[in-house]
C-alpha cells in the first residue's frame, strides 16, 4: 500500500474521522463504493481477502467490506469522485440535521395530553355535572314536603281514614271514632292503619248527666250509621251491625225519658262485649 | 464435467472452491463476476459456497478458471471415490 497524498489523502482522512465518529456508516460507503466500483477498482489481491473473509465469516455485511478492505486502501483504490459523492452526501446529511436535538414533537406530548386535559374536560364538565346532582337534592325537600307538612293534604288522610277503617272497624271504635273532631291527617292515618286503644267512658253512675253528657258524643253515633252503611257489601252481618242498629234505634227515644236505672256502666257490663247476640237486645228495663 | 459432476454429487461445492479458492476467484474471475458475487453475498447476508456457483456457474468456471485447477478438482473427488486407479494420462 502507498502512502497516500493530496486530495487521496484528504478523502482517507475525511472518511476515516467520519467512521470513527459515527457520522458516516460502513453501509453510506458502500452506497457509493459499490460491489461494481470495488470488482473494477480493487487490486485481486484485495478481492482474494474479501472473498475469504466473506467465504470465512458467518455474516457478510458492508462493515465486513469496510473492515477487510480498509478505507486507505479504498481511498486509494476507488475513483475520487465516487469518494467526494460519498463525503458530500455525509456533510449534507450531518448539517441538515443541526447541533442540538430537535425538540419532541407536539403530537407525542399532545399524546398524553389527552390524560393531562382529561382532566380538564372534567373540570370544564364538572359545573355542568355538578348542578343535576344538585338538583335532585334541591328537589328532594320539596319533593319530602308533602310528607312533612301534612295539613296540606289533611282532607286526603281524612278520606282515607273514613274509607280505611270500615275494614277494620270493631265495634269499640264505632262509638270512639266520634270524639276526636280535630286530628291531624297524619294522626288519623296513624289511627286508621292502627287504631289505638279507645279511652274507657266514665264510670260514676252518679254523673249521670254529666255521663250522659259524656255519652252525649254518641249521638255522634248516628254517623256511625252511616259508616255502616259504609261497610263493604261483601260482610256478613254480624253483631256489630245489629249492636249499630240497636244503638241507632235506642239513640232515637227521647233521652229525657231515659233514667238513670237505665244507664249502663260501659266499663264493666258485660252487655258491652262484643260477639254476645243479647247485646243491648236482652237489657230489660 | 464440472456440471456433471456437481448434479451426480460426485463432489461438492465446498470441493470445488477448495481448488478454486479465493485467490483463483480474485485473480481470474472478471469483475462483473466478482461484484455479482459479492451483491448476491450481501443482499443475502452471507458468501456461501453453495452461493458463490449459484453466480460463477460450471460454465463461467471453466471459461475463466483455469482448467488445471478444475481438474484437480475432479480428480481428487474420484479418488475419493475410489475409482482412481492410476494416474491421468
Amino acid at each position: 500500500m502507498t502512502t497516500l497524498t493530496g486530495m487521496r489523502a484528504f478523502l482517507r482522512d475525511a472518511l476515516a474521522s467520519a467512521l470513527t465518529l459515527g457520522v458516516a456508516t460502513p453501509d453510506d460507503v458502500i452506497a457509493h463504493a459499490t460491489p461494481e466500483v470495488l470488482s473494477l477498482h480493487l487490486p485481486r489481491a484485495v478481492w482474494t481477502q474479501l472473498l475469504a473473509a466473506c467465504l470465512a465469516a458467518p455474516r457478510t455485511d458492508a462493515r465486513l467490506i469496510v473492515d477487510t478492505v480498509t478505507v486507505p486502501v479504498l481511498c486509494e483504490h476507488v475513483p475520487e469522485p465516487i469518494l467526494w459523492a460519498c463525503l458530500a452526501q455525509l456533510g449534507s446529511r450531518a448539517l441538515g440535521r443541526g447541533i442540538l436535538a430537535p425538540p419532541p414533537p407536539k403530537v407525542a406530548a399532545s399524546a398524553p395530553a389527552p390524560t393531562a386535559s382529561a382532566p380538564v374536560a372534567p373540570v370544564a364538565a364538572a359545573p355542568t355535572v355538578s348542578p343535576p346532582v344538585a338538583a335532585p337534592v334541591a328537589v328532594a325537600p320539596t319533593a319530602s314536603a308533602p310528607i312533612v307538612a301534612p295539613t296540606a293534604s289533611a282532607p286526603v288522610p281524612r278520606a282515607e281514614a273514613r274509607t280505611e277503617p270500615p275494614t277494620r272497624e270493631l265495634p269499640a271504635e264505632v262509638t270512639r271514632v266520634a270524639p276526636a273532631p280535630s286530628r291531624p291527617s297524619t294522626a288519623s292515618r296513624a289511627q286508621t292503619a292502627d287504631p289505638a286503644p279507645l279511652e274507657p267512658p266514665p264510670r260514676p253512675a252518679s254523673a249521670a248527666r254529666t255521663t250522659l253528657g259524656a255519652r252525649r258524643p254518641q249521638a255522634a253515633a248516628a254517623v256511625p250509621a252511616k259508616r255502616a252503611e259504609a261497610k263493604p257489601a261483601g260482610r256478613a252481618a254480624t253483631a256489630t251491625d245489629f249492636d249499630l242498629e240497636a244503638d241507632v234505634e235506642g239513640w232515637k227515644k227521647d233521652p229525657e225519658q231515659i233514667d238513670d236505672d237505665q244507664l249502663i256502666d260501659w266499663s264493666q257490663n258485660e252487655e258491652t262485649m262484643t260477639g254476645g247476640e243479647g247485646g243491648f237486645n236482652d237489657r230489660r228495663r | 464435467m464440472m456440471e456433471s459432476g456437481l448434479t451426480q454429487q460426485i463432489f461438492g461445492a465446498a470441493d470445488v472452491l477448495r481448488h478454486a479458492n479465493p485467490e483463483v476467484l480474485a485473480k481470474n474471475l472478471p469483475p462483473e463476476l466478482l461484484s455479482k458475487v459479492l451483491a448476491s453475498s450481501l443482499a443475502a447476508g452471507s458468501m456461501t459456497p453453495d452461493r458463490v456457483l449459484e453466480t460463477v456457474t460450471p460454465e463461467l468456471m471453466a471459461k475463466h478458471l483455469p482448467h488445471e485447477v478444475l481438474w484437480e478438482c475432479i480428480a481428487a473427488a474420484a479418488e475419493r471415490a475410489g475409482v482412481a486407479q492410476g494416474r491421468t494420462p
